[in-house]
């Protein structure tokens, strides 16, 4: 990434701080995407870009003034700088910039990078999902099959000195499969991902993920709807971690912790949960969808334990807001791109591994709902109220899974529902989502272990 | 380099390698300021865009698009939109439009790119403290945001089509948070415009204030059939999320439900669904498509029944018939289809009038987690709601931890009444107030 040096780095920067403001900053960033799409066996879409662009951020105080442009040329970034730096108050920095080599840390190993593919190796996968998917049951009405990669390069600098660069190459396949039954439609999907080179399709089991997704799409199909009301629910592994995500991720970030407006402010070294409940957040696990090396302001990526045995341990914290809470940054601060502002979020998060099994979960069940493939879901962060999708769901009765049901959505308090986790399984697993927020959307890992719930709110009919 | 002379460098440097093609080039300004305790919290200007080329090359069109926009960049596009080409198999036909109807390119008229930031920064600073002001209750805000963008789209193609617009709006918007005892709730107000002076911070401030002490004391409800009023904004959310359906694109994919379904009865016969272009006020406004086709005003669905598909050239040539003008796209996607104003026509009663006409029932206000709990494909949702009880025509207590179940297509089946509040979305749907009836409510009493 030659495009702008360190020494047009250095003169921006300290045009930044000219009119005013304590901290400046600078975000580089270079990004090629491909995506591909497959429909009726037929390559329908091929796309390439490249997103290239500066995010100049200039910081007083707890305020922050943010510009972004396309234009790299140092005449226009010394004069954005400039302009946007004049709404703040000034401030004496003596500024001595001397960036010299960028650090550099890797945290995900890349094999073979997108570009060295060639794209038939691309569509053959993609051909070879969409035949088992269509394959799979006489009621597969359609599949759409998705590859995407991307390969993104940034580079940060700030007026403290900080000089990072990092890379990120990630890929995403889905299958998503149609079944069509009495004149109605039901669809099943998987979305497997990684920050990976063309190397994650090695072991990528192509006929498994095709024929579960046209398994759910056919059993949901023939399913009945979900009842109404507040039952047991267990949550199977994996996608079930967006329980978590919605129930508590969302509330821990700084963002809305150092305001005063998460249901979780001020409640640290409190007990937050049931006994159960140990939950991580953790950006350094190798090759994983939601891993970096470095957080985007530059700060090295960490574990972080958010809660330990029901207790919160800690908040999601970046830079600007853990001035407003006297925090440290624990290497959470994330933005889609140069284009946005960049401020606390989550990378890969989990509830721990716990002692329980399966069996016991499901015996103590007499009616609830068995929950075993989640999609998405959302928050409100003030009220602590959440909400998410149920993609694949079962009846327990009496312990035993007995029929599928469709259409519910399971809704609750956070804090509530914390509390309400009676038991955590042992077989963790993660998953891969993309989380939209303030700064943007991101690629956000989710994960538990199957749990149970005594009781949530299953809005079916 | 101005836009004419990129496209024709375009199409100099890449004539012997295509068949055909088209630049769909974009540009703007963005201004974002954030308020918080009587301080710019956060203010964010940019300029920024981005090119599109898509090349038809035997039939087969291949896409690419850059932010950076240079010689190097040129030869990007038209590489990549090569290799792009030559790995597509469907065979649909991708049409070009000549530009041989000229759009209406109405005089644009909005002053928010020459009003000055300090006087954008003084209103909301203002708003926030006028919402403070209101309540003692009132203990903090969520947001308080102003927002315009200005923007340019120039599309031209080797057929001889040229064409261009601007367009601007702005979007003022107050989150408020209040605290009774120990309890938190939440709401909000905002509103759209194309010029500065349309902004009244008054009611803006009463409307969110109002909207967040009115939830406190809320009650739930025991799961049951309810006759609802699904209040305007949560009828634009709910048929923005479900737009995809009238598309002939997911139709063609068979991915919509509403296959062979045109000259039917699809919905209560007082639906009136319209796409409209120019509509007065709207954030989506565009005189052309995205393939230059100047935009139309018609009727989706006109007393019930589907009338047509939204088309562009590809899906319109497909099925025979002439395209509607819905082609929409940005820079960095496809072509695909899209509404432009969407908007359900309004009947004759105002809100208060409505819920006298529902006796007993629930006013659903604002619906979530629309991107998870509803599939446009099969078209059933559940989605958590919040509103108020309806008791002997009047709105009473706030209602919370509740959903809505039902499915799209039977769900427009069931509207008894159409309001007269219509309300501009944030999502360019616009939509008034409906009472729907037999709806299932599930809570936890």
């Amino acid at each position: 990434m030659n495009l702008i040096n360190s020494s047009t780095i250095e003169r921006v920067l300290t045009a930044a701080l000219e009119n005013g403001g304590d901290f400046a900053e600078l975000f580089i960033e270079d990004r090629v995407n491909s995506s591909i799409n497959l429909i009726d066996n037929k390559i329908e879409q091929n796309l390439s870009g490249r997103d290239y662009g500066v995010g100049i951020r200039i910081i007083s105080g707890f305020n922050t003034v943010y510009a972004y442009t396309n234009d790299d040329d140092e005449a226009n970034l010394i004069s954005i700088a400039r302009k946007a730096s004049v709404s703040l108050n000034k401030s004496n920095i003596d500024l001595v910039l001397n960036f010299d080599k960028p650090n550099t840390r890797i945290i995900n190993p890349i094999k073979v990078y997108p570009r060295d593919v060639d794209v038939n190796r691309k569509i053959e996968l993609m051909k070879k999902g969409y035949d088992v998917a269509k394959n799979y049951d006489d009621s597969i009405s359609q599949v759409q099959v998705g590859y995407l990669d991307w390969d993104q390069k940034v580079r940060i600098a700030n007026t403290e000195g900080l000089y990072v660069e990092d890379r990120r190459v990630r890929t995403r396949y889905s299958i998503s499969s149609v079944a069509a039954h009495n004149g109605e439609y039901q669809t099943g999907s998987v979305r497997p991902g990684a920050s990976m080179g063309f190397e994650f399709y090695d072991n990528l089991d192509i006929d498994a993920l095709g024929k579960e997704a046209s398994q759910i799409a056919v059993t949901m199909s023939k399913a009945k709807y979900a009842p109404s009301g507040s039952l047991p629910v267990i949550m199977d592994n994996a996608f079930g971690g967006v329980l978590f995500h919605e129930a508590c991720g969302h509330g821990l970030e700084a963002s809305f912790v150092s305001k005063g407006t998460s249901v979780y402010t001020g409640l640290l070294g409190q007990k937050i949960a049931s006994d159960c409940v140990t939950a991580i957040d953790d950006g350094t696990i190798e090759n994983e969808w939601g891993s970096l090396a470095y957080d985007d302001e530059g700060t090295p990526t960490q574990r972080n334990v958010l809660i330990e045995n029901g207790i919160l341990k800690s908040y999601l914290v970046d830079r600007v807001n853990g001035a407003r809470m006297n925090m440290p940054s624990t290497g959470s601060c994330r933005r889609e791109s140069y284009r946005y502002k960049p401020t606390s979020r989550m990378t890969n998060t989990f509830i721990d591994s716990g002692n329980n099994t399966r069996e016991e979960m499901f015996a103590g069940v007499e009616k609830g709902l068995y929950a075993k493939k989640l999609g998405g879901g959302s928050v409100n962060i003030t009220t602590g109220e959440f909400n998410f999708a149920v993609m694949e769901g079962y009846l327990i009765e009496n312990g035993k899974i007995t029929e599928p049901v469709r259409g519910a959505s399971l809704i609750g308090s956070g804090r509530e529902v914390l509390e309400k986790i009676d038991m955590v399984g042992s077989d963790l697993s993660l998953a891969e989502g993309m989380c939209g927020a303030a700064s943007g959307s991101i690629p956000a890992g989710v994960g538990q272990p199957p749990v149970r719930i005594k009781e949530l709110t299953v809005g079916g009919r | 380099m101005n836009n004419k002379t990129l496209a024709n460098s375009i199409f100099e440097k890449g004539s012997k390698l295509f068949d055909k093609m088209e630049v769909y080039i974009v540009s703007g300004t963005d201004t974002s300021i954030n308020i918080y305790n009587q301080e710019i919290d956060s203010y964010s200007i940019a300029e920024a865009g981005g090119i599109s080329l898509r090349g038809i090359l035997d039939g087969k069109v291949g896409y690419a698009y850059s932010e950076q926009v240079s010689e190097e960049s040129i030869d990007f596009l038209i590489n990549s939109a090569l290799d792009s080409a030559k790995t597509v198999t469907t065979e649909d036909l991708e049409l070009f439009y000549d530009g041989k109807e000229l759009p209406n390119v109405n005089k644009f008229e909005s002053d928010l790119a020459n009003i000055d930031v300090k006087k954008k920064i003084a209103l909301v600073t203002e708003l926030e403290s006028k919402t403070r002001q209101l309540s003692d209750l009132i203990v903090n805000t969520s947001s308080c945001m102003y927002q315009d963008t200005v923007s340019n789209r120039y599309i031209a193609n080797t057929e001889g089509l040229e064409v261009e617009s601007q367009s601007a709006f702005g979007i003022v918007y107050i989150g408020v948070i209040a605290k009774n005892g120990d309890v938190m709730h939440d709401g909000m107000a905002y509103t759209t415009f194309y010029n500065f002076d349309e902004v009244n911070i008054d009611t803006i401030a009463k409307e969110a204030v109002d909207n967040t002490l009115s939830k406190f004391n809320p009650t739930s409800v025991k799961s049951d059939k309810y006759t609802v009023i699904l209040k305007n904004d949560a009828v634009s959310d709910l048929f923005a999320s479900m737009e995809s359906v009238f598309s002939a694109e997911l139709v063609q994919k068979k991915l919509s439900l509403l296959e062979g379904k045109i000259g039917e009865l699809i919905g209560s016969d007082k639906l009136n669904l319209i796409n409209d272009p120019l509509y007065p006020k709207s954030i989506v406004n565009a005189p052309f498509d995205a393939e230059g086709v100047p935009t139309k005003k018609y009727h989706i669905v006109e007393n019930g029944v589907l009338k047509t598909y939204m088309h562009n050239l590809k899906t319109a040539a497909k099925m025979g018939v002439e395209t509607t003008g819905n082609a929409s796209r940005s820079y960095k996607s496809g072509m695909g289809v899209s509404g432009q104003s969407l908007v359900i026509e309004p009947g004759d009663l105002d809100f208060e009038q409505l819920t006298e006409h529902v006796g007993n029932g629930i006013v659903i206000e604002d619906i979530q987690g629309l991107h998870s709990g509803l599939n446009p494909i099969s078209g059933d949702f559940s989605l958590p709601a919040q509103g108020y009880l309806i008791e002997d025509g009047k709105v009473t207590r706030a209602v919370n931890q509740i959903t809505i179940a039902d499915n799209f297509f039977d769900f427009i089946k069931k509207i008894e009444v159409i309001g007269n509040d219509v309300k501009i979305s944030l999502n360019g749907t616009i939509a008034p107030s409906i009472i729907f009836t037999d709806i299932s409510i599930s809570g936890n009493l």
